[in-house]
């Protein structure tokens, strides 16, 4: 019984997310992977084998992978997630969730429906976005194992840190756009200050350069480690918040 | 038992006190809830259903704490809050589903199509909600605070947007639920004058204090009725006459509307008075009536008596 209330407030909060243009991210993603995609494994083997792979592949090549590919998606994510998120302080602000906490539903199952698909909708998007190009890319057959689960596991945990940014705002501000400039502001800002501490050793452990990483499969693990505690402990907060202060 | 049992509750907002050591006790029936803007209507039914924390004080609901149990309170409870906040991108029918299968409602399809022919919502029910009229929402507000038919419906200002027709359409809906099936409201409204027609009970509110709480027939009798409207013929005459009567504490002559307004000590003896006139001058009344509703008049006795001024 429990469950079918569940989903269908599952449901009722996906309606509320899949107002946004899912399809369209996920295609404007999905050519821009093939893109970046198609540069790294045909335009960087043609290079390599012409020129023994050094100077263009260094500088344009490698730079554009770099920078462009992990620079943007990570904005994009960000920008994503800046705005589903503030959707939530708008449901705060115009009466929404006064109304949904009005039906039969504790607080806290509110909160995990609420945060959880607001979490994994472009978590999802994001991976189908990013994997349905490879098979069309990559030369080589793919084998699923350990590499793939430490992506998958790092990639994981950096959306749940700009999530858990982005989630800490709009319930700190509890109006849409105030939150959603917030979010975007923080995170671009914290994208620009990294940049400049690229040569610290440390940098691999700063959000966003371990987030950038590990979309290029560069990060570690334990290098995500701080930024996902950081990201628990905002979680947690939001649902303390949310759960036995929040007042409609 | 009171489904709603209330006493010295507080709530601040900051520096404002919205609540002043709030007393309700709200039992089966139709209930008003009225009071002046501001007075903490709304911020005590947010307290009743746990989306508002009091300060301090005691309020249960259905025998239960809201703030912690409210998801059990809500089971029995359906509520239409004030300003309709609906999710404006569902299709009116679609989200009715959703909120019956909030409610847990066995057929939820059925008890759908139910409601929308109560509130007369049938014919917009495939419209999306951001597209419909002020009142076609307060309508779909409605339907979604009765689906499942709940022991108690928490009505926020339910006549704000409705047209003539339709408040008349809904008060007459509120005493066929409570009639036929038993279901008790509680209704939070400026409209004095409509809802005198449904109310059993009435609780006023004022400065964050319960002031007058009763059924309707006693507060008439607590706070007589004594300002009285004279539509007559030959105005002057009647004012000259009226005047000079002990039982007529003041008077004022609308020359416009040919009417006198009278604030009298006793109805009965007003009454003697006005006959005796009309025989003995031989003059016309139209008609002697309360000059305001009977709520309204109650109102604003308990508000004057409260504030020290005259309403």
């Amino acid at each position: 019984m429990l469950v079918g209330k569940l989903s269908s407030l599952v449901r009722f909060e996906l309606s509320r997310l899949l107002r946004f243009p899912v399809l369209e991210v996920i295609v404007v993603l999905a050519v821009f992977n093939s893109f970046t995609a198609y540069m790294s494994f045909y335009l960087m083997g043609t290079y390599t084998d012409k020129t023994g792979g050094s100077f263009i592949y260094l500088i344009v090549l490698d730079g554009l992978r770099r920078t462009f590919y992990a620079m943007i998606n990570y904005l994009f994510i960000s920008f994503i997630y800046a705005t589903l998120t503030s959707s939530i302080a708008h449901a705060i602000s115009s009466g929404l969730m006064k109304n949904l906490l009005s039906f039969p539903y504790r607080r806290s199952e509110v909160f995990i429906v609420e945060s959880s698909v607001t979490f994994m909708v472009p978590f999802i998007i994001y991976l189908t976005a990013h994997l349905l190009p490879f098979p069309f890319f990559y030369p080589y057959p793919v084998q699923i194992g350990f590499g793939w689960l430490k992506w998958f596991l790092t990639v994981f945990l950096s959306f749940l840190y700009i999530f858990s940014i982005c989630l800490t705002i709009s319930l700190a501000f509890k109006t849409p756009i105030p939150s959603f400039i917030s979010s975007v502001s923080i995170l671009y800002a914290m994208s620009f200050i990294t940049a400049g501490l690229r040569r610290n050793p440390l940098v691999n452990f700063i959000p966003p350069y371990c987030f950038i990483n590990s979309i290029l499969g560069h990060a570690h693990v334990y290098h995500l480690i701080p930024s996902s505690l950081l990201a628990i402990a905002l979680i947690a907060i939001c649902y303390i918040y949310f759960t036995r202060w929040l007042e409609l | 038992m009171y489904l709603l049992n209330i006493r010295d509750l507080y709530k601040s907002f900051g520096r404002i006190r919205a609540l002043n050591g709030i007393n309700l006790q709200v039992g089966r029936g139709v209930t008003g809830l009225i009071g002046p803007n501001g007075a903490g209507k709304t911020t005590t039914i947010k307290i009743a259903l746990g989306l508002l924390k009091a300060d301090k004080g005691f309020i249960e609901f259905f025998g239960l704490n809201p703030w912690t149990m409210g998801h059990r309170i809500k089971k029995k409870v359906g509520v239409l809050h004030e300003g309709v906040p609906l999710p404006e991108y569902l299709v009116v029918e679609d989200y009715l589903k959703y909120v019956a299968f909030f409610r847990e409602l066995k057929e939820p399809k059925e008890a759908v199509r139910e409601v929308l022919k109560l509130v007369g919502a049938e014919r917009f029910k495939h419209r999306r909600i951001g597209e419909l009229s002020a009142g076609m929402r307060q309508r779909v507000g409605l339907a979604q605070a009765l689906l499942g038919f709940p022991e108690l419906v928490i009505l926020d200002e339910p006549l704000a947007y409705l047209d003539p027709g339709g408040r008349s359409e809904l008060l007459d809906l509120i005493e066929s639920l409570h009639r036929d099936r038993g279901m008790s409201f509680l209704i939070l409204s400026h409209i004095l004058a409509e809802l005198e027609r449904v109310c059993d009970r009435a609780a006023i509110i004022f400065r964050g204090k319960v002031i007058a709480e009763g059924s309707v027939r006693e507060l008439a009798k607590k706070y007589q009725v004594t300002e009285y409207a004279l539509d007559v013929f030959n105005p002057d005459l009647w004012f000259k006459y009226l005047k000079d009567l002990e039982v007529v504490e003041d008077i004022r002559l609308d020359t416009s509307k040919g009417r006198l307004y009278v604030k009298i000590s006793d109805i009965r003896a007003f009454e003697r008075e006005v006959h005796k006139i009309a025989l003995k001058y031989d003059l016309y009344l139209i008609s002697l009536r309360p000059r305001y509703g009977l709520l309204e008049q109650i109102y604003r006795k308990a508000v004057g008596d409260v504030s020290g001024e005259a309403q």
